[in-house]
């Protein structure tokens, strides 16, 4: 593959654990990744070795076509917004985007004030000083304003109230219609970025467990609504991923697709998330 | 490559701390002459610029190592680019820092305060423009072999274990303050050997010239230099991963 980012058979070990053993993924030109994976499954590691953050023990990482380790202009389309604060104490938010103009030449100054006048952020405030939320949402509109070809976000939403997380994802797909360019979301929020995300890429103990287009992950399963009883005796015999219920009303998730459902069931795409955590189950 | 962009915030983050230093110099510049009016005197005698330069450009260096490590790979600067804009960085602060103390040298002499370098103890002789030529050399080579140690310092804590931090910050000062001294005296004719075999002889050939006192400081800064790339080459980005 000539344009995206193209990782062979990474391994990256801390000690002696394994953190990620002989990956092999590609993120194409353009699409939305949702990167997910549970806890310590390798997703932030994936993203670091990716960004050249860390050296891994084995394996290639190449960026549309160039070697992406140690290369200032393949590492320079990337633009990593991690869950760390990597700026010198004292660093305001004005030097943080003043900084990523200096480093990313696509960085759009004037895009950045307004997005921090429109997320409430002051740019005079010293990083230090921000709360949870708007040390988020400093990195978040960096991220957005510096348009780089490849930008990863992990955790982009960690700690934002849910005013400004639709904000954000608002912006994410308005500026990803008119700059088109590859995102790759990592988070633990599946059921929020469902509807953002093209393509799914779930990792499992350091390796990639799944990666299809998000209609193709949907289409593994569906699920079907109704009352409770009703519910129970269309699962009987059929793979049930998981339920809700709530009085007399139960959704259940199933793999496969629907057959013989009765017209009294309502069927319904895939719950994302219910899939996750049955694919990902230990 | 990204050295110059590298080159550019390592500066950007020095304007403060250079703004301070040299407004202490100034203060204590100014103080001087105060004293010197007030008591009657026609003149006084301040010492020491080049060597709180040498220790401000080392701290900066071990400041740097991990700021700079932390910043240019998170913001697309390889490594070469993070280390080789240091470099760059250090050879121009050290130089324009001994370059501004000269000159504020100059201007407190006309106001009756007299700095003393130890350049110019170590080797009377040297007048005019040739002189002044091979202190500035000195002094910038000094910066440049203190910065580095201090990089190499930030570099080395960088990339310990939290056990090998406390370990060697624990055995290096107690090698010095014990150690040493009890090697002195354990073994003088060992101690007296090394110190007339090694280090008289280097000290004679420094004591020739400024400018072998230069080499001596830049030979360090080389092999230091050398020291901290290998620790910077492989180095992840903290708190990444």
């Amino acid at each position: 593959m000539n344009n995206g980012i193209e990782v062979k058979d990474l391994t990256v070990q801390y000690g002696h654990f394994t953190a990620l053993s002989k990956i092999g993924v590609s993120f194409g030109e353009n699409r939305i990744y949702g990167l997910l994976g549970r806890n310590g499954a390798g997703k932030s590691t994936l993203l670091n070795a990716m960004s050249g953050r860390l050296f891994p023990q084995e394996g290639q990482v190449s960026i549309d076509g160039e070697n992406g380790l140690e290369n200032d202009r393949a590492q320079g389309k990337i633009y990593y917004m991690g869950e760390k604060n990597l700026y010198p104490e004292g660093t305001t938010v004005k030097q943080l985007f003043r900084w990523s103009r200096d480093f990313y030449p696509d960085f759009d100054m004037d895009y950045a004030y307004e997005l921090s006048q429109r997320f409430g952020l002051n740019p005079k405030k010293k990083l230090k000083s921000l709360s949870t939320g708007y040390l988020t949402i400093a990195k978040l509109i960096a991220a957005l304003a510096a348009k780089a070809p490849y930008t990863f976000f992990d955790e982009p939403v960690l700690g934002l109230d849910a005013n400004h997380r639709e904000l954000f994802y608002r912006e994410l797909i308005r500026q990803y219609s008119e700059f088109p360019r590859t995102v790759v979301i990592s988070t633990h929020l599946i059921e929020e970025v469902s509807d953002i995300i093209e393509q799914v890429v779930i990792i499992k103990n350091g390796t990639i467990l799944l990666d299809q287009p998000v209609e193709e992950v949907r289409g593994m399963g569906y699920m079907v609504s109704g009352k409770a009883a009703e519910v129970d005796a269309y699962c009987a015999g059929r793979q049930t991923i998981g339920e809700d219920q709530l009085g007399n009303l139960k959704r259940a998730c199933l793999l496969g697709t629907p057959e013989q459902v009765p017209e009294t069931l309502e069927v319904s795409a895939m719950d994302l998330q219910k899939l996750f955590v049955q694919l990902t189950n230990d | 490559m990204k050295i110059m962009k590298m080159f550019r915030w390592y500066w950007q983050n020095t304007y403060w701390a250079l703004v301070g230093f040299y407004g202490a110099m100034l203060g204590v510049l100014l103080l001087g002459s105060t004293i010197a009016i007030c008591a009657g005197e026609s003149e006084v005698s301040v010492n020491g610029f080049s060597f709180s330069s040498a220790v401000m450009i080392f701290v900066m260096g071990i400041v740097f190592f991990s700021a700079g490590t932390r910043f240019g790979p998170s913001n697309g600067a390889s490594r070469k680019s993070t280390f080789c804009g240091f470099l760059l960085f250090l050879v121009t602060l050290s130089a324009g820092k001994m370059l501004i103390n000269m000159i504020l040298s100059q201007m407190g002499q006309w106001f009756g305060v007299h700095t003393q370098e130890l350049e110019a103890l170590l080797y009377p002789g040297t007048s005019g423009f040739g002189g002044w030529l091979s202190i500035f050399l000195c002094q910038t080579a000094a910066g440049l072999a203190t910065g580095i140690l201090g990089y190499f310092i930030g570099g080395a804590y960088y990339r310990m274990s939290k056990i090998w931090k406390i370990v060697v910050s624990i055995a290096v000062p107690a090698l010095v303050v014990i150690g040493l001294p009890l090697f002195f005296v354990s073994f003088p004719s060992v101690a007296e050997g090394i110190v007339v075999k090694l280090l008289a002889p280097l000290g004679n050939w420094v004591l020739r010239s400024p400018y072998c006192l230069a080499l001596l400081f830049l030979g360090t800064a080389a092999l230091l230099g050398l020291f901290s790339w290998l620790l910077i080459r492989r180095a992840p980005v903290k708190d990444a991963g």
